[in-house]
């Protein structure tokens, strides 16, 4: 195997620019890296029984000038609809999901002729779609949404990408798909789908991957082609390797509305040198805290998640309580991290919640669709992939503590009914 | 990781009041065999790499593992019920499940007992680093029930409710009365159950020697014989109830209801045919032509020794005989309307629903114990993908052809 030089640019540097290089190095050193069609691929074996192909392209929905008019979706249902009619007939299936920082398409297939499925979806994904292909999704999203316009929930989650991204609120909702044209996409698609800008992983059983190839004379060769410029750039583009945290000072919005619910956001940013693996852990352990089995009374329901945003990652707590519990939740959803930054697990109890982290996460990382989210992932922030098993068991209540001291001011959205007394 | 080819052992089990951990003796033969060779037909889901048959204790049939740091183990056990005992698998397979949660501590591992027309399947999915104590939740699901754990008076209880929802169901009324007329009873006998009867259940079928073990890891025999233990019941079992007379099963009541209901059912010739779940898809698609306020539905029942094909359907008194033609009529209009596209289309969407839901270590060996219990099989999970990946509209018109059916049965004024 050989390795290949490759300009970084100099606009990239600090942090960022040294995991990016990483990267661009990685992509091209890493065993069972090689090129598609120009296309970066990782490929890594799962025990299980289907291939999937992850593919990441950096257009969100915040994405340059195209901030929430949906055209990011509407592109992505258009390729994802022409992919899969070139598809029929084959034992394979496309779905996509677009972020607020990239758009990530998952190609499912059997693990016999997956390789062909996937030259067909992604000719037709890094193809302009066809005019008929968006008219169709267009009209199906003309009718839901109206539907959805002017629902509580959209406003929130438009309220609560405004409190993460610093932008106004009418920005980040959802814009009517019917005023968004063909051309939009088709821009669109001509500015921010570049297979040299994208990225993939390949995941599943062992058997059925290019795993015998990958010393194979000429592999090296092939890596030779990846445009490692371009993917640092999009690594840049994505902001997942951004340097920082987000914002530095919390905010509270409290947004009253004559609903049945009251909607719940807490955000704190993380600073971007918190090692990875103890974030994930420290999340957890906030997760566990506040999602408590069987949950309490007066849940509708609480997600704990690592989000990206533009300017880096945030720890996300969004929860929908009945409006008396609501005032009272915040209270001690605020508390419950203060406390664990300010006395994190340590002896029997770290050792125990380290375990059950660890399982969790490999039981997570062994289905191949997440895992080739978190592969993804990998590669943008650090232009490696982590051993989950290994990082997990070198996470010390130390380290985690600092994961901790990383957590910044939260923002805090309160969207519903008057609260009483907060 | 383990080397080699299949490895097939003998090990002789340690006395039950031994502590020491088991050693494998007497010989070892390697079959040439490549785990890393050339794909087949077989090769769409793993095999075992090493397959070690215990004198009087279950075959261990060990597959070979990614470097995920994951590891899945299912214990299959083969389970038939007297008619007294019906419903008894099921007790003993959710206080198991029961059990072994409470257990689950902080090792966050993801456990299931689950029973099917053949048996119970225990299931437990963790860090490989925790193997010894995912065998020690698999040896608590498969250990005998006790009467103080998992809450049996509650468990029977829902049981109880949930035999009375299917007998206030119009549609499950008529599934029950369609399998009548198949010869499948499908009446419960928890009403009747007690603790000693399912104690007794556990004692005659969790013996050691009718066990099959599915292991993925890639830790050596030894290790894994070590965490597995000694596992079910090591005692004679019970004698067991062939010569009880068959309980007298009353007739549950007709349910009432304001619409007409009809069924139709139509039986194969083997549970693990994949060309029943593709029928079920095309007999969907002609479903949607039905007279104004009127349901219609299809379902795939898994029988021991075949498959079922029931359609359901209600309809006013004005539509009820078009539904009822339509319903009796449904499998003949697929036969005479199926067209090659239209089979590989729904063959090719089943086997992508099949491979989707084989998404973790434990799911592919859910998908091999479940095809071994319907055929003894270790490589029919894999001939059954295959067998989807490559079905025309000639094998779907020949297994239309080779039906038994249709019966059916009518509810309502």
């Amino acid at each position: 195997m050989t390795t290949r030089a490759f300009p970084v640019p100099a606009a990239i540097k600090g942090f960022r620019g040294r995991a990016l290089a990483v990267l661009a190095l990685a992509l091209l050193a890493q065993p069972g890296t090689a090129a598609g069609q120009g296309v970066p691929r990782y490929v890594e074996a799962r025990a299980t029984g289907a291939v999937v192909v992850t593919l990441t392209v950096p257009v969100g929905s915040l994405s340059g000038s195209n901030v929430s008019s949906g055209t990011a979706s509407l592109l992505a249902e258009a390729l994802v609809a022409e992919a899969n009619r070139r598809l029929a007939g084959r034992t394979a299936r496309v779905e996509a999901s677009v972020g607020r920082v990239s758009t990530r398409f998952q190609l499912v297939s059997s693990p016999t002729g997956w390789d062909a499925a996937w030259e067909l979806a992604s000719a037709a994904i890094f193809s302009s779609p066809p005019a008929a292909r968006f008219e169709e999704v267009r009209s199906r999203a003309v009718a839901a949404a109206a539907f959805s316009d002017g629902s509580p929930v959209e406003e929130f989650e438009a309220e609560l990408t405004a409190l993460l991204t610093g932008r106004a609120a009418r920005q980040a909702r959802a814009g009517d798909p019917a005023s968004v044209s063909f051309a939009d996409v088709d821009a669109l698609h001509r500015s921010g789908y570049r297979s040299s800008r994208a990225l993939t992983v390949v995941t599943g059983p062992g058997w059925a991957l290019p795993s015998a190839g990958l010393e194979a004379p000429g592999r090296a060769e092939a890596s030779g082609t990846v445009d490692s410029a371009a993917v640092a750039e999009m690594g840049a583009n994505t902001g997942i390797a951004a340097v920082g945290a987000p914002w530095a000072t919390g905010r509270r919005s409290d947004l009253r509305r004559n609903v049945t619910a009251s909607w719940i956001g807490l955000a704190y940013p993380v600073q971007s040198d918190v090692p990875r693996t103890e974030l994930e852990f420290a999340a957890d352990l906030v997760r566990a805290e506040l999602m408590p089995d069987p949950p309490r009374p007066s849940t509708y329901g609480v997600d704990v998640a690592i989000a990206e945003v533009p300017d880096g990652t945030v720890v996300l707590v969004r929860a929908a309580f009945h409006p008396d519990r609501a005032a009272r939740w915040i209270d001690d959803a605020l508390a419950t991290v203060r406390e664990l930054r300010g006395a994190p697990p340590d002896g029997t109890l770290f050792l125990l919640a380290r375990r059950a982290f660890r399982a969790r996460s490999l039981l997570a990382d062994a289905n191949g669709s997440d895992a080739g989210l978190r592969i993804s992932d990998d590669l943008l922030r650090e232009g490696r992939v982590r051993r989950l098993g290994s990082e997990i068991s070198a996470v010390t209540p130390e380290s985690l503590a600092r994961a901790f001291d990383g957590l910044g001011e939260p923002r805090v959205l309160v969207f519903g009914p008057s609260l009483g007394g907060w | 990781m383990r080397k080699g080819g299949v490895t097939v052992g003998i090990l002789r089990p340690r006395p039950p009041s031994s502590r020491a951990v088991p050693f494998l003796v007497a010989w070892s033969l390697s079959i040439a065999s490549d785990p890393a060779g050339p794909v087949d037909a077989q090769d769409l889901l793993p095999s075992p790499d090493t397959i070690i048959r215990l004198v009087d204790g279950p075959e261990i049939f060990l597959f070979p593992a990614e470097a995920t740091g994951v590891a899945a183990i299912r214990v299959f056990v083969p389970v038939t019920e007297h008619p007294v005992e019906r419903g008894a698998g099921a007790v003993v397979a959710e206080l198991a499940e029961r059990r072994m949660r409470g257990a689950v501590g902080s090792t966050g591992a993801d456990v299931s007992a689950t029973r099917s027309p053949w048996g119970i399947s225990y299931s437990v999915e963790g860090a490989e680093i925790d193997l010894d104590f995912l065998g020690f939740l698999i040896r608590t699901g498969v250990a005998a029930p006790s009467p103080g754990d998992g809450n049996l008076p509650e468990i029977l209880v829902l049981s109880r409710e949930e035999a009375s929802r299917r007998e206030e169901s119009p549609e499950e009324y008529l599934v029950a009365r369609l399998l009548t007329e198949l010869g499948v009873t499908t009446a419960s006998a928890t009403g009747e159950l007690r603790f000693a009867g399912i104690r007794e259940l556990w004692a005659r079928t969790h013996v050691p020697g009718s066990m099959a073990v599915f292991v993925h890891t890639s830790a050596e025999p030894a290790v894994v014989l070590a965490a597995l233990g000694i596992l079910g019941n090591r005692d004679p079992p019970p004698a067991g109830l062939d010569d009880l007379p068959h309980p007298s099963i009353a007739a549950s009541g007709r349910p009432s209801t304001i619409r007409r209901w009809h069924g139709s059912v139509w039986a194969d010739r083997s549970p693990a045919d994949p060309r029943a779940e593709v029928l079920v898809r095309l007999i969907a698609a002609r479903m949607n032509s039905g007279p104004d306020e009127s349901v219609m539905a299809v379902r795939l029942l898994t029988l021991a020794d075949r498959s079922a094909i029931v359609v359901t359907g209600a309809a006013y008194p004005r539509g009820a005989n078009t539904v009822r033609e339509l319903l009796r009529g449904i499998v003949d209009r697929v036969r005479e309307t199926l067209t090659e596209q239209e089979v590989r289309e729904a063959a090719r969407e089943a086997a992508l629903e099949r491979w989707t839901r084989l998404d973790r270590p434990a799911a592919v060996l859910r998908a091999i114990t479940d095809a071994y219990g319907t055929t003894g099989e270790l490589a029919a999970a894999s001939e059954r993908l295959r067998q989807l990946e490559s079905l025309g509209l000639a094998e779907m018109l020949e297994y239309v052809e080779t039906l038994d059916g249709p019966r059916y049965a009518d509810l309502g004024r």
